[in-house]
């Protein structure tokens, strides 16, 4: 396995790397913007409702592709979204992704397929608000 | 004495518009990062407005958000024009959700929203008039 940056915090770059992954926005921020946990929905209101992301080291994967999920990591300042199963992306996501200088990465992998290899590559699950009822993040 | 709000910013927002959902949300969280108020609060703040946008984009025909900052609070006021809210318990209830099928294939309406806006918040309060519309108002203390 490839090693790791300090820490057990991963560029953006490995991550899209890992995945296999096309960057279709913030190109510039690959080598700069690490993360170290993970969140995969669909519903953009769980990912409100459960990420506590506060050091803005989480990574939202999701097979959504509107400008909503944008949005939702804007909200919760999360610095990367896969979207996975090689889903279509309008530009008005890509657009908004640029604008507000979120990484947006796409890959054909399936979430599952995602997950695992980034679990395996020691991302742990994203804090959870305690707030929600409980659940495990790891 | 009332006390007055050092600061009002009214955002619209237009029912139905998802692709511009959420601009009113970020723009209060810009004005709160600008005022330098701390990264909690803001993060609270943000969250709650944009459950409140985003429930005035997927039920409302039209509507604002209000965004009001004091001394030790941060007030953000949601009104719209649109169906209103039927059973305000029932909403606010985790799970419950009256949201059409093609909202929750684009990731919203799981009955989630109200419930999160009240976690976020310190107080919470909506009105709602059927067939006329929603005002909700939650406040966030600034400690």
């Amino acid at each position: 396995m490839d090693s790791i940056a300090t820490g057990g915090d991963m560029t953006a770059k490995k991550l899209a790397e890992l995945i296999k992954g096309k960057v279709l926005s913030g190109e510039k921020l690959l080598d700069n913007v690490k993360v170290k946990r993970a969140f995969a929905a669909d519903l953009m209101s769980d990912v409100l409702a459960y990420v506590a992301g506060e050091k803005k080291d989480t990574i939202l994967i999701t097979g959504i592709t509107n400008p909503q999920i944008v949005r939702t990591s804007e909200m919760l300042d999360i610095p990367i979204i896969i979207v996975a199963r090689g889903k279509q992306i309008p530009e008005e996501t890509v657009k908004l992704a640029r604008e507000k200088n979120i990484i947006l990465i796409w890959t054909k992998l399936i979430i599952f397929v995602v997950s695992g290899i980034l679990y395996m590559n020691k991302i742990k699950g994203a804090k959870i608000n305690p707030h929600v009822r409980k659940s495990s993040s790891n | 004495m009332l006390e007055k709000a050092l600061l009002i910013e009214e955002c619209p927002v237009r029912g139905g518009d998802f692709e511009h959902g959420g601009e009113a949300s970020s723009k209060i969280k810009n004005v709160l990062k600008r005022l330098g108020i701390n990264d909690p609060i803001i993060r609270r703040v943000s969250i709650a407005s944009y459950e409140a946008e985003m429930n005035i984009v997927i039920y409302a025909e039209s509507g604002k958000l209000i965004l009001e900052i004091f001394k030790d609070k941060i007030k953000v006021t949601a009104k719209d024009k649109g169906p209103g809210i039927v059973d305000i318990k029932l909403a606010m209830k985790e799970g419950y959700s009256t949201a059409p099928p093609e909202i929750i294939e684009m990731g919203f309406g799981a009955g989630m929203g109200l419930p999160n806006i009240k976690k976020n918040s310190d107080r919470l309060k909506i009105d709602s008039k059927i067939g006329d519309g929603t005002k909700l108002v939650f406040e966030v203390d600034l400690r």
